[in-house]
């Protein structure tokens, strides 16, 4: 990278840094470290909500994720407006009238004790383990950019969230995501245009979507029902709808979000913005990375992505091997150029049969070139069995430094990385709530004074800050980042949100039949991953109906405990 | 609780039949955008 890039790196995020801080001075409690004092407005939610859910993991790995799999994936978030509605009619409106800091509070009023325990439980393991995840993609931005080992730049970047989370709590995660968000769409808008500007003169923004339909990237969208398929419209509408209802719902850094609003109606819009901005924002986001597939048909990609482990094979014993196959890549790629080209000029002459032929030569072509990438991955492998063979998480990131002007580069990694910030923030946030609110103060320390408090959700950000770099050095092992986090969520998503529908609409069903009912759900998650019963956006929709159906069965033999009916805190609107 | 009109519409109903035609919109134009492309 450049000085002007650096600089402009360096600015870009020391500013948003020191505004979030300068926003979040004279905090004296909890309500304003966790909640920030619930006086947000609703574009503020909205935002906040957005920035928590695009991480950096949505602006590196999604394009990557287009680039070798096609637009397909856009149907992941089908679910998310139905999701909204439940949520604005029924979620968010008893969440505020109990007044409470988590969602899980909710669950010792409706149950008892120990589901509030179990549900907390498998939120903190599920986030914790995913925002590990999240810290180690702006780790290897830093890593490429900086040559240095991921190691380093992972305590680096942790550090940074943990100083900033730690000191500035929910008001400067939510004052500086609303500022990220900002600066993310513009830096969106630009890398667009950038990346058409690259393209060959004689080619239009026509011409390579075309290029990449004919190349089976623009598959949108996928009526086929088939349960053992990743991404199509069924998935992504019914198993979608579940996920994002438990994601939005339960999820402690999405509830600690609109709780921050200012009253019902603000939480209510700001969920509402999200549910019409997303789709179309992951969309685009996706669009960028056909459009970098299409600009790579004209220009030889690297043959591995991911620099540090092609430095890694070029100082080994097979460095002769992999500067052969380095070069039948070139060749095969001007092959695959000449050939795009071909099937460009039968576009435009409208002849159908050119096209289908010129199709049939450029499929031929790109066969070639994935298998010679093959043959790479597996002399990667002969000389380091830990090699990270997937580089689909280093698509956009090698792209952007390689192809980008001076000044936008620096530009766009800072994009990359506030938008890691906020959601990382988030989520260290929404950690300590629920480790202060659903265990310290419920089972440690029921009484102390709110500076007390205050302190254990500091100390608490930091533990949870160690653990998350810890996860973060044992992620290069997961492949393409924004599904495994997704993956990893749907372990846990579908139990958590059966155990809150029995809570919101099975009236007869008690603490000890719903506990049963979310532990053999557990089981029943893991074993469908382990027999791969499954494609795993339907686990959230089995894992939910299983609880639900389980605590009922159950309820009929167990004898239902005392709940406490009436809400605690009840809020004075 | 006396908040409960939301400012740009008639009432709630009206924001949420907004979205879920917005989503029949995206899966009518991305589905458009598959077959157009392919």
């Amino acid at each position: 990278m450049s000085i002007p890039d650096w600089i402009i790196l360096v600015l870009t995020i020391g500013f948003i840094l020191l505004y979030g801080i300068w926003k979040s001075r004279g905090m004296k409690n909890i309500e304003s470290f966790l909640l920030a004092d619930r006086q947000m407005p609703w574009y503020h939610v909205g935002l906040s909500v957005m920035a928590t859910q695009a991480s950096a993991i949505t602006f590196i790995s999604a394009p990557g994720q287009a680039y070798s799999d096609g637009m397909r994936f856009v149907q992941f978030y089908f679910g998310l407006p139905l999701a909204v509605i439940v949520l604005c009619t029924t979620f968010i409106p008893i969440f505020r009238k109990l007044n409470v800091f988590t969602a899980y509070e909710y669950l010792e009023n409706r149950f008892d004790q120990k589901t509030r325990t179990l549900t907390a439980s498998l939120f903190l393991l599920q986030r914790g383990l995913s925002t590990g995840i999240s810290i180690y993609l702006p780790s290897i931005i830093l890593s490429t950019i900086l040559k240095m080992d991921v190691t380093y730049t992972t305590f680096f970047t942790g550090g940074i969230v943990i100083f900033y989370t730690v000191y500035g709590g929910a008001r400067a995660v939510s004052y500086t995501q609303m500022l990220q968000m900002f600066i993310i769409f513009s830096g969106l808008f630009m890398a667009a245009w950038m990346v058409v500007h690259l393209l060959p003169s004689h080619i239009g923004l026509q011409d390579a979507l075309h290029i990449a339909g004919k190349m089976g990237k623009m598959n949108a969208i996928d009526t086929h029902f088939d349960l053992n398929s990743k991404y199509n419209i069924w998935s992504g509408l019914i198993g979608g709808f579940f996920l994002q209802l438990s994601y939005f719902g339960t999820d402690q850094s999405q509830v600690g979000r609109y709780l921050t609003g200012r009253s019902l109606t603000q939480s209510r819009l700001g969920l509402i913005l999200n549910g019409f901005i997303k789709i179309p924002m992951q969309f685009f986001i996706l669009l960028i990375g056909i459009l970098v597939f299409t600009f790579y048909q004209f220009q030889t990609p690297p043959l591995f992505f991911n620099a540090n482990e092609v430095n890694k094979i070029e100082h080994s014993p097979y460095q002769g091997q992999w500067i052969k196959l380095d070069s039948a890549y070139s060749r095969a790629g001007e092959v695959k150029k000449e050939r795009v080209t071909e099937l460009v000029s039968a576009l435009h002459s409208g002849n159908r049969g050119a096209e289908d032929s010129a199709q049939a030569r450029v499929l031929q072509a790109e066969f070639v070139s994935r298998q010679i990438r093959s043959q790479a991955k597996e002399l990667m492998l002969k000389n380091n069995a830990r090699a990270d063979i997937n580089d689909s998480n280093y698509v956009f990131l090698s792209f952007v430094t390689q192809h980008f002007p001076v000044g936008l580069v620096g530009l766009l990694i800072a994009i990359i990385f506030l938008a890691s910030m906020g959601s990382i923030a988030s989520a260290m946030n929404s950690l300590a709530s629920s480790t202060v609110i659903d265990f310290y103060r419920r089972m440690i320390r029921k009484e102390a004074t709110p500076s007390v408090y205050l302190k254990a959700s500091r100390w608490s950000t930091i533990g949870w800050g160690i653990f998350c770099m810890i996860v973060a050095l044992y992620a290069n092992k997961l492949g393409n980042l924004i599904e495994a986090v997704n993956e990893l969520g749907s372990l846990f998503y579908g139990t958590i949100l059966g155990i809150f529908l029995v809570a919101f609409f099975l009236k007869k069903v008690g603490g000890h039949a719903v506990f049963l009912a979310a532990i053999l759900s557990e089981v029943l998650v893991f074993t469908a991953v382990h027999y791969e019963l499954c494609a795993y956006l339907w686990l959230n929709v089995f894992a939910c109906l299983a609880v639900m159906l389980l605590a009922l069965l159950l309820q009929l033999f167990i004898p239902k405990n005392k709940a406490n009916k009436e809400p605690r805190n009840q809020r004075p609107d | 609780m006396k908040e409960d009109k939301p400012p740009f519409a008639k009432n709630w109903n009206v924001l949420y039949l907004l979205l879920v035609l917005a989503l029949a919109a995206f899966i009518l134009v991305f589905n458009f955008i598959s077959r157009h492309y392919s």
